[in-house]
């Protein structure tokens, strides 16, 4: 049983793991830890935001003892505009790049993928650690942005110019914390790839990976080669703040009626060219994984094999090159023109066929299947229903004529979160509760990860949908009070309590998965060899946990 | 527990670890410096005057600088190829690689140098500031290349066969993705 043959724990022999290991485990673990950590931080600020669009002027309950009447911030425990902008950048750079990429890749694929092909380890172990290690790095100077004059970045997670390059805040901060975060991305994809290439169990065809496997190989070389031109922005943008270059300033700017001296000759579309490329393959990034996981899920509890297997490889290499040629379609506003237009609109509704091929071949796995609604497999079958409504919401957002009324709305954020939290996070969730018999060598507690199911499907939906409906009205994603102080779309500003209390009520669900987790490392149920009777090598390897 | 295929190449494959990850590595970098030359042609198609650079940048001494990293990535192949040789002449290949690239770096400086003086600081104007950051980059992957090319020379005594073969191969892809970089360059601001 593995609950006995685990070795007694201790912080020092944690710590040692966490900071020093090169064993692939202790690698995907300290990943994993560490993005939870992230997630719970971005969840945080995410709710601050919240409660200004909802009670907007009101100070935040019980942080206006904590922040006096005098402070910069939050002055008495309310946001000021500005402060809402930076909470605002650093929700999004947490989530995306410091909480669900590493939870995934570093922590899922780091831990899983050696397993799962017959690997002693990662090709390259202290390449594994160095990169958790720059990892750490960019987490630390990105939020020692808080401390600096100005306070963190505020021109949002995709850092626009020319107010990323002009404003006072710690935008440089952001710039150097992205630029560590790329290097271990880069170290972490190379890891995975060689791996899988290279350590594959001798005689396992390429054709007999896992489908799990897949998702991560074809993820690691979006990051290998999506993330290096946002690496190359990022210098070219420093160079802009620090030697006084002007690569996305164009000559001739205005700022508070001053023209400002700039040597001329930059644009600031060209960031945005740069920061899409590697920003719309993230979504993938995001979503990859996520797919990887159901798709171990659902024929681990239905006993039948996965519904074309070839087709769904096929799909996610499709999925994963087709990446590369969207990008622009998050520039349908800057006017690129009727003829580029047409292109990535194009591109966009062909990238939609090969995710309905993986969707609906996951769908089908269950037909005929003696489905068991094991608790990782209830997260299996909601993500189905949420990664469609995802899915579908962004039809109208591929083509300009739908996309440009809709653009910098609340239907934007509904729409993504709906892919990548009830998505992606539903995905994560019934991976650790699929997985952390294999990490623990105890189930997780039945009972307690149900009712964390339930409550939170319920709750992420009162958050997201209202966001559609808010988009369709119009209703605008950058309104630091909620929307009090505009005309448009004012019947249905009264969901934004609704919103903020759902999120709340999320937050407080969340800590129940906590507990759940610490109590069943403890406590749990011992869950035998192979709880779920799979099929893939991670469960018939002899290694310990 | 030891890592199959660190030193001898995987029969399928027939590659080693270092080999792939050295490959994918250029990869990456290949999209950041493509990255940097999509900015370079998007700014100068969008520019309304941009300076011919033979007018006014060195060009003599970044040619000889291109010459010098050529002969260091031609040494570097080299000592790949011939590797199966002496260890005495393998290793004088690769230390003479890295030599080459030291002088490629001096004569960069020099450029580097005569540019700021003639021309002006990266921030005098758009075409400047791609120009030394192209430099830069060009000159990071010359530091690289010959570091590794002089580590190599100085351990190849006491490296095994393998590993020294597969230890040459991936300095000599870094040489010649550094060649195809400094080329690139070059004639991007003198030829084009």
């Amino acid at each position: 049983m593995r609950a006995e043959t685990q070795k007694p724990g201790g912080v020092r022999r944690f710590l040692r793991g966490y900071f020093l290991g090169t064993d692939h485990r202790a690698v995907g673990l300290a990943y994993f830890v560490t993005g939870f950590a992230m997630f719970f931080t971005g969840l945080g600020i995410m709710m601050l935001m919240r409660w200004q669009a909802a009670y907007p002027g009101n100070p935040f309950p019980l942080l206006g003892r904590l922040f006096g009447p005098d402070h910069p911030w939050m002055p008495g425990g309310m946001l000021l505009p500005n402060f809402y902008n930076q909470l605002g950048a650093m929700h999004g750079t947490t989530m995306v790049f410091l909480a669900v990429v590493p939870i995934l890749v570093g922590g899922f694929g780091n831990y899983l993928v050696p397993l799962m092909v017959g690997a002693p380890n990662l090709a390259f172990p202290r390449l594994g650690r160095l990169g958790f290690w720059c990892y750490l790095v960019g987490i630390g100077v990105i939020y020692a942005s808080f401390f600096s004059h100005g306070g963190p970045a505020n021109s949002g997670w995709t850092s626009y110019p020319p107010l990323s390059v002009l404003e006072d805040g710690g935008q440089i901060y952001w710039l150097v914390g992205i630029i560590f975060v790329y290097v271990s991305s880069l170290l972490l994809a190379i890891n995975l790839i060689v791996t899988v290439v290279q350590l594959r169990k001798p005689g396992m065809g390429f054709m007999e990976l896992p489908f799990f496997v897949w998702t991560q190989l074809v993820t690691a070389f979006l990051l290998l080669l999506a993330f290096p031109p946002l690496a190359a922005a990022g210098l070219l943008q420093l160079s802009d703040r620090l030697v006084g270059t002007s690569f996305f300033l164009p000559g001739g700017l205005v700022v508070a009626g001053q023209t400002l001296d700039v040597s001329g000759g930059g644009s600031a579309l060209l960031w945005q060219h740069l920061f899409w490329f590697l920003a719309h393959p993230e979504v993938y990034v995001l979503i990859l994984p996520a797919l990887g996981m159901v798709g171990t899920i659902i024929p681990a509890n239905t006993g039948r094999p996965l519904y074309g297997y070839r087709g769904m490889v096929l799909s996610a290499l499709f999925m994963g090159g087709m990446s590369f040629l969207v990008w622009a379609h998050h520039m349908f506003l800057t006017g690129m023109g009727a003829t580029m237009n047409r292109f990535f609109e194009t591109t966009t509704i062909i990238i939609s066929v090969p995710s309905v091929v993986i969707g609906g071949s996951l769908v089908l796995s269950l037909w005929g299947g003696a489905i068991r609604f094991t608790p990782p497999m209830l997260y299996a079958l909601a993500f189905l229903p949420m990664f469609g409504i995802g899915g579908l919401t962004g039809m109208p957002l591929a083509m300009p004529s739908t996309n440009i009324p809709l653009h910098d709305t609340m239907y934007v954020i509904g729409h993504f979160h709906y892919i990548v939290v009830l998505g992606t996070l539903f995905a994560v969730f019934g991976g650790m509760a699929h997985w952390f018999p294999r990490v623990s060598g105890r189930l997780l507690n039945g009972k307690l990860t149900v009712l964390h199911f339930g409550l939170s499907l319920l709750c992420l939906n009162a958050v997201f949908f209202p966001l559609l409906l808010q988009g369709l009205a119009g209703v605008s994603r950058r309104l630091y009070d909620g929307g009090a102080s505009y005309a448009i779309g004012r019947e249905v500003f009264f969901l934004n309590k609704a919103v903020t209390h759902s999120v709340i009520a999320f937050a407080v669900v969340q800590v129940l998965f906590l507990l759940n987790v610490l109590w069943s490392l403890r406590w749990g149920k011992p869950a035998g060899g192979n709880p779920w009777e799979a099929d893939t090598l991670e469960w018939t390897e002899d290694r310990a946990p | 527990m030891s890592v199959p295929y660190a030193h001898t190449p995987r029969p399928d494959t027939g590659m080693t670890n270092a080999r792939l990850g050295m490959g994918l590595f250029l990869a990456a970098d290949a999209m950041f410096c493509g990255a940097l030359f999509s900015s370079y042609a998007f700014l100068r198609t969008a520019a309304g005057y941009w300076p011919v650079g033979r007018e006014v940048l060195p060009m003599r001494l970044n040619g000889l600088a291109l010459a010098a990293t050529a002969t260091a990535c031609a040494m570097a192949l080299y000592a790949w190829t011939g590797a199966r040789g002496t260890r005495l002449s393998t290793r004088v290949r690769a230390g003479s690689s890295a030599g080459w690239g030291a002088l490629s770096l001096l004569l960069t400086a020099g450029a580097l140098h005569q540019a700021l003086e003639n021309a002006g600081p990266p921030a005098a104007n758009t075409f400047l500031a791609i120009y030394y950051m192209l430099s830069a980059v060009v000159t990071v992957h010359v530091v690289t290349a010959s570091t590794l090319s002089a580590v190599t020379a100085l351990k190849s005594a006491r490296l095994g066969d393998n590993l020294l073969l597969s230890r040459l191969g991936s300095v000599g892809l870094l040489w010649a993705f550094t060649l195809f970089m400094a080329a690139t360059c070059f004639i991007s601001f003198y030829l084009l």
